[in-house]
C-alpha cells in the first residue's frame, strides 16, 4: 500500500469509530430527555433535542465520511485505537457541553467544557451555577456523564453499536482499561456493565430507603438515591446540590456511601474474580492489599493530627476518614466546607489528602489516580532489589507479584509504572505552579492540582467561576490526561504533529 | 446452569459488600481507640 492511501486509511478508520462513538452520546441524551418530558421542564426538553440533532448529524458525517469496509476494519491497529479514545473523548466533552450551555447554568463555554470534562473523567469539580435550582433533565445528564465515563464511553459505544470489534481491544486500551475478562472485548464490556447495573440497583434502592428514612419525599429520594450512587460507584463526586454529601446531615447516607465508593474504585477484573467464586483474591491481590495499607495508615495518621479539631470519635469518623476514603477513591465526596481543609486541617492534614488523592484508586476501575497497582509494582520492585543485593550473586529468584493471576515482576512492568507515576508528578508540579504564579497559597494550590491530577474533585477553595481561564484550561488538560492515564493524549499529539511536519514539507519541496 | 450462575453472582455480590463493610468498622474501631 503506498503512503498516501495509508494515510486515507488512517483517517478513515479514526472518523468511522469516532462516529459511532458520538452517536453513542446522542443516544445516552434521550434519558435526560425523557426525565425532562416526564417531569415537563419544557426548556431542558428542546435544549436536549436540539443537543441531539447537532450530536446526531455529527456522528452520522463522521461515519459516512469514515465509510469503512469489512476489509478495512482489520487494520485498526495500536495507533488507531489509542487516537480513536483520545479523540473521541475530545469531541464528546464539546458535544455533551451543549445542553449546559443552552440551560444558561455556566457562565462560557470553558465553564460548560470544564464541567462536562470533571463529569466525564468522574473529577466532580463543579462550576455550574445555581446547582440547587437546575432541571433535574440537566441533573440527570450530569450523573449519566459521570455514570458512563466511570465505567468507559468508548468501550460502551463499541461495545453495543459497532458488529465488529476485532480492533476495538486496541481502542479499549487506548480508554486506559487494559483488562480482558474473557477473550473478547464485547464479553468484558458486557460483564463490566452487568457488574455496574446489578451494583445500580443495589446501591439506589439502599439510598433510596434511606432518603425516606431521613425524611426527604420519596420520588426526591429516588433521585437522591440514584444521583449519589451513580457518582459514588464511579468515584465521581457529583451531588445534586450545592452542599454535596452535607445536605443529608446523615451519618447512614455516609456510611452507605462509603462502601459504593470503595467498591467503586476496586478493579473490574477483582469484582468478576470474587463473583466467580474467587473469593480469597480481596485479600491476595496487590491491589487492594495496597489499597487497603494505604488508605489504613492515611486514615490512622489523619486522625492523629486531627483529632484535637473534632470532639469525638463518631465526629472524627464523618469528617476525617470520610474525606481521607473519598479521596483515596477519587470520589470527591465531602462533608466539611472547602476552606475547612485550609482553616482547619493545616499543612500535615493537606499533605495526607495530596498523597491519598495522587495515588488513588484501582486500575481498570472507575477510579483515578496513578493506581495501588502501580504503586504496589514500585514498592515490590524497590523490596526485591535489596533482596538481590543481600543475596548471593548466585542466587536467581524470579519475583512475583498477584493482580487476579500471578505475574512475573519484569523489569518493563516497573518501568512502565514508574514513566506513568513520574507524568502524574509531573502534571500535579504543573498545576501546582500555575497555582501559585496565580497567587494562591502552596498548600492550596498543591491540593487543587492533586484534586485534578487524581480525578478526585475534593476542593480546597479554589476552583471557582472567577477563578483564571488559564487555570480552568490547564485544569481540564491535568483531568483528560489523568483519566486517560497519558499515553492515547501523546499518541493523539504525535499524531497531528506529524501530518503537521509532512505538510510542512510538502509545502516546502 | 442459569440459576447456579445467578446464585453465583448474589454471593460475590454479598461478599463484597460485607467485605468493604467489615473494613470500614475497622477503620472506626481504630478512630475510637485512637480517640479514647
Amino acid at each position: 500500500m503506498n503512503n498516501s492511501r495509508i494515510k486515507f486509511l488512517n483517517c478513515k478508520i479514526i472518523f468511522y469509530y469516532t462516529g459511532w462513538v458520538i452517536i453513542g452520546i446522542a443516544l445516552l441524551m434521550f434519558i435526560p430527555l425523557l426525565t425532562s418530558l416526564v417531569f415537563r421542564e419544557w426548556n431542558p426538553v428542546f435544549d436536549f433535542l436540539i443537543s441531539i440533532a447537532i450530536t446526531t448529524i455529527l456522528g452520522f458525517l463522521l461515519i459516512l465520511l469514515g465509510g469503512i469496509t469489512r476489509d478495512n476494519k482489520s487494520h485498526v491497529q495500536w495507533k488507531h485505537g489509542f487516537i480513536i479514545a483520545a479523540l473521541s473523548w475530545m469531541l464528546l466533552t464539546a458535544l455533551s457541553a451543549i445542553p449546559y450551555l443552552l440551560s444558561r447554568n455556566t457562565n462560557s463555554i470553558l465553564d460548560a467544557c470544564f464541567d462536562v470534562m470533571s463529569g466525564f473523567t468522574t473529577t466532580g469539580l463543579v462550576l455550574t451555577q445555581d446547582l440547587d435550582h437546575i432541571s433535574l433533565g440537566l441533573n440527570m445528564w450530569r450523573h449519566v456523564l459521570t455514570f458512563v465515563g466511570g465505567q468507559g464511553m468508548v468501550v460502551l459505544a463499541l461495545s453495543f453499536l459497532v458488529k465488529e470489534t476485532s480492533g476495538a481491544y486496541k481502542i479499549y486500551v487506548g480508554e486506559a482499561k487494559d483488562i480482558g475478562l474473557v477473550p473478547n472485548v464485547k464479553g468484558t464490556a458486557r460483564i463490566i456493565w452487568k457488574i455496574s447495573m446489578v451494583y445500580l440497583l443495589v446501591g439506589t434502592l439502599a439510598l433510596w430507603i434511606d432518603g425516606i428514612l431521613i425524611g426527604l419525599k420519596p420520588v426526591s429520594a429516588f433521585f437522591h438515591g440514584l444521583f449519589m450512587f451513580a457518582s459514588s460507584w464511579s468515584t465521581g463526586g457529583f451531588a445534586p446540590n450545592s452542599q454535596n454529601i452535607m445536605y443529608y446531615h446523615s451519618f447512614s447516607f455516609e456510611v452507605i456511601t462509603i462502601i459504593f465508593f470503595i467498591l467503586g474504585s476496586l478493579n473490574f477484573g477483582l469484582h468478576y474474580a470474587i463473583w466467580q467464586g474467587k473469593r480469597k483474591e480481596i485479600a491476595k491481590n496487590i491491589e487492594t492489599q495496597s489499597f487497603f495499607i494505604t488508605a489504613t495508615v492515611a486514615s490512622t495518621f489523619a486522625v492523629i493530627a486531627l483529632s484535637k479539631i473534632y470532639p469525638n470519635s463518631i465526629t472524627v469518623f464523618r469528617r476525617v476518614i470520610y474525606n481521607v476514603l473519598s479521596a483515596h477513591t477519587t470520589t470527591g465526596f465531602s462533608n466539611v466546607y472547602a476552606r475547612q481543609f485550609a482553616l482547619e486541617w493545616g499543612d500535615f492534614g493537606i499533605l495526607i489528602m495530596v498523597i491519598v488523592m495522587l495515588i488513588g484508586g484501582s486500575a481498570c476501575s472507575t477510579a483515578g489516580g496513578f493506581k495501588g497497582l502501580r504503586v504496589g509494582v514500585i514498592f515490590k520492585s524497590i523490596v526485591s532489589d535489596v533482596r538481590k543485593l543481600l543475596s548471593s550473586e548466585r542466587n536467581v529468584k524470579v519475583y512475583k507479584y498477584h493482580h487476579i493471576k500471578d505475574y512475573v515482576l519484569e523489569d518493563g512492568v516497573v518501568r512502565s509504572s514508574a514513566l506513568i507515576i513520574v507524568c502524574y508528578m509531573l502534571t500535579f508540579a504543573i498545576g501546582t505552579a500555575i497555582g501559585t504564579y496565580y497567587g494562591y497559597p502552596m498548600a492550596d494550590s498543591a491540593f487543587e492540582a492533586a484534586s485534578v491530577t487524581g480525578n478526585v474533585g475534593l476542593s480546597i477553595g479554589i476552583t471557582a467561576k472567577a477563578m483564571p481561564a488559564m487555570m480552568k484550561v490547564y485544569y481540564i488538560i491535568a483531568m483528560y490526561l489523568g483519566r486517560l492515564e497519558f499515553l492515547s493524549v501523546f499518541a493523539l499529539i504525535g499524531y497531528f504533529i506529524g501530518g503537521v511536519k509532512k505538510l510542512c514539507t510538502k509545502i516546502q519541496k | 446452569m442459569r440459576a447456579k450462575n445467578v446464585i453465583k453472582d448474589i454471593l460475590g455480590l454479598f461478599f463484597e459488600l460485607i467485605s468493604i463493610s467489615i473494613y470500614s468498622a475497622f477503620l472506626f474501631l481504630i478512630t475510637w481507640l485512637l480517640m479514647r
